[in-house]
């Protein structure tokens, strides 16, 4: 089947290159739907924390108080993420 | 999925297999995140966590955890 995203690979080892190359298409899809769900979240969170009543344009206390809400949102997410890696491990045992 | 022999679908559909299953996890870790920020960060002040956020969004994810544990266990009983 060729439909994987009409994914060619040109030269190709038959079976083994392109095997490789679904695999890493589906890996890359993966991670840009990863991305865009933080992205997403980020945005809505930190526009509800930094623009409580939007002006005309973004002020430059908006981006910086922006930048430090992201960095903030990402940390939190690599917190979370140790939080819940460990309990489901832990309730496994 | 012809064109791949039967060796290497099955190879594949394992290792979609466990790429959905991680996607999932990730999904999840979304939503708790979203959920903790919420209860757990008021502002941002610095651009990093402080140590009593830091405990309130482990705090949070264990207790969103505990809550459904407890709930499961809660309609089980009700059953009996």
């Amino acid at each position: 089947m060729s439909s994987f995203g009409g994914f060619n690979s040109a030269a190709s080892t038959p079976g083994v290159a392109r095997k490789e190359d679904v695999m890493q298409q589906v890996k890359q899809e993966l991670a840009l739907a990863n991305a865009q769900e933080l992205i997403n979240s980020i945005n809505k969170q930190c526009y509800k924390m930094c623009i409580p009543s939007p002006g005309t344009s973004l002020s430059s206390s908006e981006q910086a108080s922006l930048s430090r809400c992201m960095d903030k949102y990402l940390a939190s997410w690599d917190t979370v993420s140790r939080a819940y890696v460990a309990r489901v491990t832990q309730e496994n045992h | 999925m012809e064109a791949f022999d039967q060796a290497t679908q099955q190879e594949l559909k394992k290792f979609v297999e466990q790429e959905t299953q991680k996607a999932q996890m990730q999904q999840t870790i979304h939503e708790f995140t979203g959920r903790c920020w919420e209860s757990c960060i008021t502002q941002a002040k610095s651009n990093q966590l402080d140590s009593k956020e830091t405990a309130c969004l482990q705090n949070c994810v264990n207790r969103f955890v505990d809550t459904s544990v407890f709930i499961v266990k809660r309609l089980q009983n009700i059953q009996q």
